[in-house]
């Protein structure tokens, strides 16, 4: 399949042990980059603090956890706020907080993130899936794959927990399964 | 997820709106569009014109619909160092006023109406409240006022009711049945519910409190201005708007005429 190499937002989705993996991931991006990124990651309920300073540590972006209707924005990294789900208001390239049921035992969860990226953002998306003891993303990538965007797993052989990138393995939507340094690199090469 | 082509929801909205008056088209379209997919495979039905249909033909199911499309999930105390704040400064800043005025807009199946009642008898304010509680859905309400909740929801809500600052243990305002648990019914004594749509709503009676938390998140931007202006002209100066934890005022034409008493916890004072 012929995939598009305009990559307008970025995805990544994890659980157990991706805070390290994510944070590795966002420093190794230069200062001046674009290219706006969405992360859902599981997180302890009501313990919302903590998790933005690790993450942000030589990050050289801004790091937001959004409030509702906030716009989407280049040089920014988002991070979905501990016990809401996030989604994307499709005409106005907004956030839309919800705080409807757990799903996949999970809120966030990846797998609503990541459909209402691709139904908004279509073939622009970049979407990585990281190392999670939950299968929630998996089907997220299945969206993004269908839409037309571009999958990675992180290698499960690397991962802290691999059942999460290996569900979306096993469902043939991932274009590229790389390691975090790999992904870093795929990153810098396809985006701005 | 289906998504919706824009011809059929319009179909849906209009006549919903014709017959019900309430415009289902203000609402966040993310959120929406999911909880109709829901609604459409968990009923069975094979369209929305479909829905559409049975809604216009049967009042009490649209009932039932908009209880299944809107999102009811709450706690008590839910994000306890707001309710600390509630309890530490908001509630005893007012509590030389002869009433204090107490609007939950939105108030689901009520777990913010008990955590507001159990705060102001912990502060020895509660003779002095006069609450309203509102909620457009009146499945929901009358839920509220049974005040049965499911034991399982019991560890969250006593951990956020000791973080929050509470002085006993929650257990000293239920009674356990079977696998639910019963609120202290005295605890609505001062309570009043009413049906309202905030899309729809004008406004009723000033307040020194006005809590709409987590409800504006399912509006789009268009109704989130309308209902702001409705709590602005709802509040007495120098009154409060608490709003969700991930809610913000910031879009809000007239927001200059509210400080942020408190930025973090979402809370806002009237101050013009």
């Amino acid at each position: 399949m012929k995939k598009s190499r305009d990559i307008k937002l970025i995805v990544i989705g994890g659980s157990a042990g991706s805070i390290p993996v994510v944070n590795k991931i966002l420093s190794s991006l230069p200062r001046g980059f674009k290219t706006p990124i969405v992360i859902c990651l599981h997180r302890m309920k009501n313990v919302p603090e903590g998790m933005k300073e690790v993450l942000e540590t030589n990050y050289h972006g801004t790091l937001i956890e959004p409030n509702d209707k906030e716009p989407i924005k280049e040089g920014c990294a988002y991070i979905a706020p501990s016990n809401y789900h996030l989604l994307v208001c499709e005409k106005e390239l907004t956030f839309c907080l919800s705080t409807e049921d757990l799903f996949n035992y999970s809120r966030p969860s990846i797998d609503l993130t990541f459909c209402s990226i691709s139904d908004t953002f279509k073939d622009n998306v970049l979407g990585i899936i990281v190392t999670g003891a939950n299968k929630d993303g998996a089907h997220g990538m299945n969206c993004i794959n269908k839409k037309g965007g571009i999958t990675i797993a992180q290698n499960p052989k690397e991962c802290t927990a691999p059942y999460m990138p290996q569900s979306a393995i096993e469902l043939n939507c991932i274009d590229y399964i790389l390691t975090i340094q790999q992904i870093s690199s795929f990153i810098l090469k396809s985006c701005k | 997820m289906t998504k919706f082509d824009t011809e059929s929801l319009e179909f849906l909205f209009n006549k919903v709106l014709t017959k019900y008056n309430t415009d289902l088209s203000l609402y966040a379209m993310a959120s929406l569009e999911r909880r109709l997919d829901r609604f459409l495979s968990l009923y069975h039905f094979d369209s929305i014109y479909h829905l559409t249909d049975k809604l216009i033909q049967d009042n009490q199911y649209y009932d039932f619909f908009i209880k299944e499309i809107t999102v009811n999930t709450t706690e008590m105390f839910r994000d306890p160092t707001c309710w600390k704040i509630i309890r530490d400064e908001i509630l005893p800043s007012l509590k030389e006023l002869p009433t204090i005025r107490i609007w939950h807009a939105g108030c689901s199946s009520g777990e913010e109406v008990f955590s507001m009642a159990i705060l102001l008898k912990e502060l020895g304010l509660f003779d002095k409240a006069k609450t309203i509680a509102s909620d457009l859905n009146k499945e929901v309400i009358e839920n509220a006022k049974q005040g049965i909740y499911s034991l399982k929801s019991v560890p969250i809500n006593e951990e956020n009711y000791i973080k929050s600052g509470g002085l006993f243990s929650l257990n000293k305002y239920y009674t356990v049945k079977d696998n639910t648990i019963q609120m202290d019914s005295h605890l609505l004594e001062n309570v009043k519910f009413m049906r309202h749509d905030l899309s729809t709503g004008i406004p009723f009676s000033k307040f020194d409190i006005i809590l709409c938390r987590n409800v504006m998140i399912y509006f789009n931007k268009t109704l989130q201005e309308n209902v702001f202006q409705l709590f602005q002209k709802s509040l007495f100066k120098n009154s409060f708007i608490i709003i969700g934890k991930k809610e913000s005022m910031a879009y809000y034409t007239n927001a200059r005429e509210f400080s942020e008493y408190n930025e973090a916890e979402k809370i806002y004072k009237l101050i013009s």
